[in-house]
């Protein structure tokens, strides 16, 4: 069954320097701890977007618009990368296999809005396919 | 049973102003079975099996009181840009619900404790309410943009209407009367070559040979006149006019001529014998040729 899904993203930290924001797209679930929908996803599944998501931008189509207007290229990704441990980005724990996106705003004014928090999450859109495992 | 999502592909990334309430990375999803687990999703989609069938946005439909999706035929520039604007209003506002119901759904408290399903529900049903009056408007002025259009006869007559009433311009006055002239002057001709034309066609009618005699003597009559008057004043070689042709000949158009030029070589003949005057007083409206003496003005 094909699935539409969005992730909210919360941004888990910025560099400031290099005007980088970095948030966990995905982190791997099992059966026995699902997400809020009850969906799980593999440690190969979440690798396996991550991937895409790279495919896409050799195409020219990972850049990330603002507010979902659907236009504007405010910013692109230059870190796109699976965990391979855990470790602590900013104050999140991150789990090994969890795929980190580090995007890059150019533009002053956006990136001092991500500063301030003001703009403080990812939404990522993508398509997935749902198939149902015994427990 | 579980449920597993994989293929996941990422087709859109977007930056926003605020996470899920503070999670660090949450994941709403959908399909066409509308199979949100999420108890306050659920709550949400309890919509029945026929709209889950559809879709999310045939819910919506029902939610907002819209019943069935209509069928839209767009035939004009109007219409289809109309069907745009209210598409991207309905795109844009949809994510910014999803945003919104994410947050109702997921909502803590100041003590970072979730609200009850009943504060939850109530900020979901106070955000669909919104979404509602907002798309409405949005529906409500397309429809009313396009309908003040008309149809094409009416926005013709429309524009005919604007424009009466209007105080024109200098130069564009001149314009429009120097077209004007330009039309007359048209029309002028066009009835100079239909009267050419019907006089053609009566040279074409059988004329009696005593009638164009009648008519020519009427017409050469200033002309004999004057020829008389310079004979009178001055006898000069009479030059005879001798008509050729026998009186039964047709008359034609070279006749006349001939006649006419023969009358002419007659007084210009008069007119060079005298060389006083060339014409009678009164009939040429010309300066009268005045010889003078070189002493004049002087003595």
């Amino acid at each position: 069954m094909s699935v539409a899904f969005t992730v909210e993203a919360r941004i888990a930290k910025v560099d400031a320097a290099r005007q980088v924001a970095y948030g966990v797209v995905l982190e791997p679930r099992t059966a026995d701890n699902p997400d809020s929908q009850g969906d799980f996803y593999t440690a190969d599944d979440v690798r396996d977007a991550c991937w895409a998501f790279g495919d896409a931008v050799s195409k020219a189509e990972g850049f990330s618009d603002l507010m979902h207007d659907g236009t504007s290229r405010i910013g692109w990704p230059r870190e796109s990368w699976i965990a391979p441990e855990d470790f602590t980005l900013g104050d999140q724990v991150v789990k090994a296999g969890s795929w980190v996106i580090g995007m890059y705003y150019p533009d002053p004014a956006i990136w001092g809005l991500v500063v301030k928090g003001e703009l403080g999450a990812f939404s990522i859109g993508g398509t997935g396919t749902r198939i149902y495992e015994a427990a | 049973m579980a449920q597993r999502l994989t293929g996941m592909v990422i087709d859109k990334v977007s930056l926003v102003d605020r996470g899920a309430n503070g999670r660090p990375i949450a994941v709403l999803k959908r399909d066409e079975e509308g199979s949100m687990t999420d108890p306050i999703a659920q709550a949400i989609a309890k919509a029945g099996p026929e709209e889950a069938k559809v879709g999310v946005l045939a819910w919506l439909r029902k939610a907002l009181g819209l019943g069935a999706a209509p069928v839209v035929k767009t035939a004009t520039f109007a219409e289809v840009v109309a069907g745009q604007e209210l598409s991207d209003a309905l795109y844009d506002s949809w994510y910014t619900l999803q945003d919104v119901l994410w947050g109702a759904i997921y909502a803590y408290d100041e003590m970072g404790q979730a609200l009850s399903i009943e504060a939850k529900t109530a900020l979901v049903a106070q955000d669909l309410d919104e979404f509602k009056t907002y798309l409405l408007a949005q529906m409500a002025s397309v429809t009313v943009a396009k309908g003040d259009l008309g149809s094409a006869d009416q926005r013709a007559v429309a524009a005919i209407v604007r424009k009466v009433g209007k105080k024109i311009s200098g130069p564009r006055l001149e314009r429009l009367r120097a077209a004007a002239e330009a039309l007359n002057s048209v029309l002028a001709e066009v009835a100079d070559v239909v009267a050419s034309e019907a006089a053609d066609t009566a040279e074409e009618v059988e004329v009696d040979k005593a009638e164009m005699v009648a008519a020519m003597t009427e017409a050469l009559e200033p002309i004999s006149k004057r020829l008389e008057a310079i004979e009178k004043a001055k006898p000069v070689e009479k030059i005879e006019a001798s008509a050729e042709g026998g009186e039964e000949d047709p008359i034609t158009l070279d006749t006349v001529v001939d006649v006419v030029t023969k009358l002419a070589d007659r007084l210009e003949a008069i007119e060079n014998a005298g060389a006083v005057r060339k014409s009678l007083a009164g009939q040429d409206g010309g300066t009268e040729q005045v010889k003078k003496s070189k002493w004049a003005g002087i003595l």
